[in-house]
């Protein structure tokens, strides 16, 4: 009843074993349109009613593996190469942002996206301090290309990466005065979390990443500013490089465990239960033993007993890009992307512009009484803007062309696509009194005020 | 015998009376009906033609036959106006253009009266029996659009339909609308009866003679307006101010402002034909109108003229005027207020500082002649490497030197410091760097600067839009070409004049070179349009390739502004083609009269 209302509440463990099962679909959790809404919105950003009725024909694992194929034609690859190529022309990343946006709506692989999105907020590289957006992109490419690859080989890439240098000022890294930022960063946000490390292990792995620069927009590595002295640090010596370092730090028994709970608290819930070393422990070890494989562990996520349980299901606070993207996407929406990346960036989530090297904090902090308002205007300006359309349609017109001409059918149909937990009847019953059949505002303005509803933001 | 003769006699004045005075009435015009306190006058005379025009266009007719156009009126709102148009036709039991034809085939006028403040709209249509039926189709249109005649009055016999904002009645042939009632009983007064009406009308003012007088004779939207009346009456002050305390504004119309505080009337002409648009606005004109604060517009005795413009391949705009921009900058006290002032003169501080401590005022501007140009061509870069994504047209400015000697090694450097100053900024931000280099012959001095590219666009078909850009610096004779390409300024040095335009300004744009400008940044233009509107590829190039092929009409569209000892003339003109135009924008062009 308390999940019906959209409240979490967080159980003080879950068994690791029960949880990492493989589902089955069965009398209490059936593979039906909800479950399969579930998958979408989760590792996607959401999914038509055909496409979820696709979904329910088809073994679960057919389509997890069909969502982390992360396939895309040659031709859309191609044309968001050009596509970037013209953002890029115009010399401003907010142009490269609302390409983002638009990848985010048309890409065939929206697991693969949104897996990308999740590093962007991991490795948080901003803009707005990297003020070459070429450098964004290369970037943004190399997550994308590694989203579901190897972990260890992603950390080695980003760490010569000139976005991620620029960002935390290590263009310039000379032996006499090491840049401590980029090697306390790997440490914490990147591949251990707080507290597994010491002030000397920074002090000593800075040593190993001097000599790293960037020039004119590329990796330089400047022997010269290179210190080959003994580096002792996480319990091992040795006239380390920064390959090196990257290798001993993902060699800590800690990185997979800290890696999968950032994936857990992204794809399963925000909050993880309050002794969930059980429940992290044969995910990491399965991480660990895959060799920091990316996908095999999300296959286990997307597949597993948990994620279709109560525990999962409305757990999480759906991101201003998960509330828009989402929203246009289940209902074939497009839109000015320009507008749409510039009002995510309001609402704090703005693509290619995280808050800090921290990322996004998400969960609870999504919400307060000033972003509640914000989400609701970003809804209403989604609905009403003059290049919103649904289907190349009007609202009104693509849920006619479904059969779907009286409110009551078009809050049932929202309700499967856009809501993972059920509506209040009562609020129904307001919304549907205040639908009038046939006209546009009526059907846009029924829309808006489901979106406002509590339930509306869980996901 | 005599009782025969009287007999005759009565009958011949009654057949006169049953003749003559409906052809009085016919020979009405609506310049006796107008009040000559009327300070706009609007008039299509002949609304049968000027549709025809329009509509029988034959660059209309192959934009209505592309498949996009088709496909643009495949909308709910285009059905929506279809349908309205049904129902027109069926409410007046015609075809629609027959219907419109018939209604406003004896002209259409328009006249805001400055005693009354009453606007006013007569239309005279085919004869007395079709306007009676726009009588009684308006009664029930109004009706069905939901508006109430709030008052049905008799005025002298004739019926009154009075509505929320306007009024109307239809006597004989003319029907008769007027948002304000003194105006509308003025009108109907000498619409019934001319020689009784009190007051003179239009074609008694003096003014509104002497402008028709020049209007030519082919059918068109013709209109007046009465300056020394709006004066008098105090309206559209801002049009009459003496300052405009805008120096981009002032640059561009300071004469003008001057002379409308002093001419009685402007007239507009707009034809449409066969060629294309045609719009000419006239006003009369003394050169010792303009005070001597202004005299930098258009020179002694208004006889500044715009120079000579080169022929250059590919041009797709020229700007030529004659403006003394020198004494503008010197005048600024007497021109703008005080906080205009304030940031010329530190403008002009920091331009010191490029120009090596010389007045810029009077040292820099004075250089020059007031006569000068501005020409923008298109770019090619099919063999240039590194070529911008951004494919911008290379501009640049002409100046005719006073003193060619004296100036030539002062801009000389001015220029070279200035690529100095560009460089050190461009270090700043990571830009590459310009290169500089200076050619002399017998006939030019050439200074040119070109970008070095960096290892990674020296390649690059879509490099950034900084390589649009070559600046350069051209002296020959006593003609000075500052241009953004070194290409377009050689060309320019190296170019035939074309013959010298009688004209104070004038602006020039050509179809071809601005369409392939367009072509040239398809890519870049589509991807805008998806980001912009959320379309695919396919469909935001259907919509580049629409505003292509409506390109594909366009010849050149020019504008001239021509004083004369008597009159000032603003003349606007967009030529238009009819073209073999295919669905892929490529056209083989034909004359648009099919010759």
């Amino acid at each position: 009843m308390d999940q019906q209302r959209g409240v979490i509440l967080m159980e003080n463990e879950i068994d690791g074993n029960w949880a990492w099962s493989s589902f089955v679909p069965g009398a209490e959790v059936p593979w039906d349109l909800k479950a399969a809404a579930h998958l979408y919105r989760r590792a996607g950003f959401g999914a038509t009613r055909e496409m979820l009725e696709n979904a329910v024909s088809r073994d679960v694992c057919d389509v997890v593996d069909e969502l982390l194929s992360g396939d895309e034609p040659e031709s859309f690859r191609l044309q968001m190469s050009r596509l970037a190529a013209a953002a890029l022309a115009s010399g401003k990343a907010e142009q490269l942002s609302a390409w983002w946006g638009y990848r985010l709506l048309s890409t065939p692989a929206q697991c693969l996206e949104k897996t990308t999105v999740f590093w962007h907020g991991h490795f948080a590289t901003g803009a707005d301090k990297v003020t070459d957006p070429g450098l964004m992109l290369t970037q943004n490419e190399l997550l994308r290309l590694s989203a579901f690859g190897d972990f260890g080989e992603l950390v080695g890439k980003i760490s010569r990466d000139p976005a991620m240098l620029v960002y935390l000022d290590s263009a310039t890294n000379r032996k006499a005065h090491p840049n401590e930022n980029f090697s306390r960063e790997l440490m914490e946000l990147f591949c251990l979390g707080e507290g597994r490390y010491s002030e000397v292990d920074i002090r000593e792995m800075a040593r190993c990443f001097t000599g790293w620069e960037v020039r004119r927009g590329e990796f330089r590595f400047n022997r010269y500013q290179h210190d080959t002295g003994v580096k002792t640090f996480l319990g091992e010596t040795g006239e380390f490089g920064g390959e090196e370092a990257v290798r001993i730090v993902l060699k800590q028994q800690s990185a997979p465990e800290f890696v999968v709970s950032k994936l857990l608290r992204f794809f399963v819930m925000d909050e993880l239960p309050q002794r969930h070393s059980d429940l992290i422990e044969p995910l990491a070890r399965e991480f660990r033993e895959t060799g920091l494989q990316i996908r095999p562990v999300l296959r286990r996520i997307l597949t597993s007993r948990l994620f279709y349980s109560r525990y999962s299901t409305g757990r999480r606070i759906k991101s201003p890009v998960e509330l828009a993207i989402g929203l246009l996407r289940c209902l074939e929406g497009t839109t000015n992307t320009q507008e749409l990346s510039e009002s995510l960036r309001q609402l704090g989530q703005g693509l290619l512009y995280p808050p800090s090297v921290k990322g996004w904090d998400g969960g609870r902090t999504w919400i307060n009484s000033s972003t509640l308002l914000g989400r609701s205007n970003l809804v209403r300006r989604l609905i009403t803007n003059q290049n919103t359309r649904f289907g190349k349609k009007s609202l009104r017109e693509y849920l006619s062309d479904q059969g779907l001409k009286r409110p009551f059918e078009m809050i049932e149909a929202f309700e499967k696509m856009l809501f993972a937990v059920p509506i209040p009847v009562a609020a129904k019953e307001r919304i549907e009194s205040l639908m009038r059949p046939g006209t546009d505002v009526s059907t846009n303005e029924g829309l808006h005020a489901l979106c406002t509803l509590p339930e509306f933001h869980l996901c | 015998m005599l009782r025969s003769l009287r007999n005759v006699c009565v009958m011949l004045v009654m057949v006169y009376g049953l003749t003559v005075m409906p052809l009085a009435a016919q020979d009405l015009r609506p310049i006796d009906v107008v009040p000559a306190t009327a300070v706009l006058y609007l008039e299509i005379s002949d609304p049968v033609a000027v549709m025809a025009s329009v509509i029988d266009h034959a660059v209309m007719k192959q934009i209505t036959g592309l498949d996009v156009f088709r496909r643009a009126t495949e909308t709910p709102e285009f059905y929506r106006a279809i349908a309205a148009r049904k129902f027109f036709e069926l409410q007046m039991g015609m075809e629609w253009r027959a219907a419109v034809e018939a209604i406003g085939q004896k002209g259409v006028y328009f006249a805001v009266d400055g005693k009354t403040r009453g606007n006013i709209l007569l239309v005279r249509g085919r004869d007395e029996q079709i306007m009676q039926d726009v009588r009684l189709k308006l009664l029930e249109l109004t009706r069905l659009g939901g508006d109430q005649i709030r008052k049905l009055e008799t005025y002298r016999d004739i019926p009154v339909y009075r509505l929320e904002k306007f009024g109307f009645a239809v006597v004989r042939d003319w029907l008769v609308v007027s948002n304000n009632s003194e105006a509308g009983k003025l009108l109907l007064d000498r619409l019934l009866d001319l020689s009784a009406a009190d007051g003179e009308s239009l074609s008694g003012v003096k003014s509104f003679g002497e402008a028709s007088a020049a209007r030519s004779a082919e059918p068109g939207v013709w209109s007046w307006v009465h300056l020394e009346n709006l004066r008098a009456l105090g309206l559209a002050e801002g049009l009459f101010a003496e300052r405009t305390e805008n120096p981009l504004a002032e640059l561009l119309f300071g004469g003008i402002q001057s002379v409308l505080r002093k001419a009685q009337w402007v007239s507009t002409e707009l034809q449409m034909t066969a060629q294309g648009l045609n719009l000419k606005t006239s006003m009369p004109f003394a050169a010792d109108w303009i005070p001597e604060s202004r005299q930098w517009y258009f020179g002694q005795d208004a006889q500044g003229r715009v120079p000579a413009v080169p022929e250059v391949p590919e041009t797709l705009m020229t700007l030529q005027a004659y403006r003394g921009v020198s004494e503008m900058w010197l005048r600024a006290g007497d021109l703008f207020d005080e906080q205009t002032n304030d940031r010329m003169a530190e403008a002009e501080s920091n331009l010191g500082t490029i120009f090596g401590g010389r007045d810029f005022g009077e040292e820099v501007l004075g250089a020059f002649s007031p006569a000068m140009q501005l020409l923008v061509a298109r770019q090619d870069f099919s063999e240039v490497r590194p070529a911008p994504a951004i494919r911008l047209p290379a501009f640049a400015l002409i100046l005719t030197m006073d003193d060619p000697e004296t100036m030539r090694p002062e801009l000389r450097r001015t220029f070279q410091s200035a690529i100095g100053f560009f460089n050190i900024v461009g270090a700043q931000q990571g830009q590459p760097q310009l290169e500089m280099d200076i050619q002399k012959s017998d006939v030019m001095d050439v200074i040119t600067s070109h970008y070095v590219a960096q290892k990674k666009d020296q390649a690059n078909p879509a490099a950034p839009v900084i390589y649009n850009f070559s600046p350069t610096a051209v002296f020959f004779g006593d003609q000075f070409v500052l241009s953004s390409s070194e290409s377009l300024a050689r060309t320019i040095a190296e170019a035939r004049r074309l013959p010298l335009e009688d004209a104070h300004t004038a602006v020039a744009v050509e179809g071809t070179p601005l369409r392939a400008v367009l072509n040239d940044n398809r890519e870049q233009l589509i991807s805008q349009n998806m980001l912009q509107k959320g379309q695919t590829h396919d469909e935001a190039e259907a919509e580049f390739q629409v505003i292509l092929q409506l390109m594909e009409y366009l010849q050149n569209a020019k504008l001239r502004l021509v004083p004369s000892e008597s009159q000032l003339t603003l003349e606007a003109a967009v030529q238009l083609q009819a073209t073999g135009s295919t669905e892929d924008g490529s056209a083989a062009r034909g004359n648009s009269d099919g010759k």
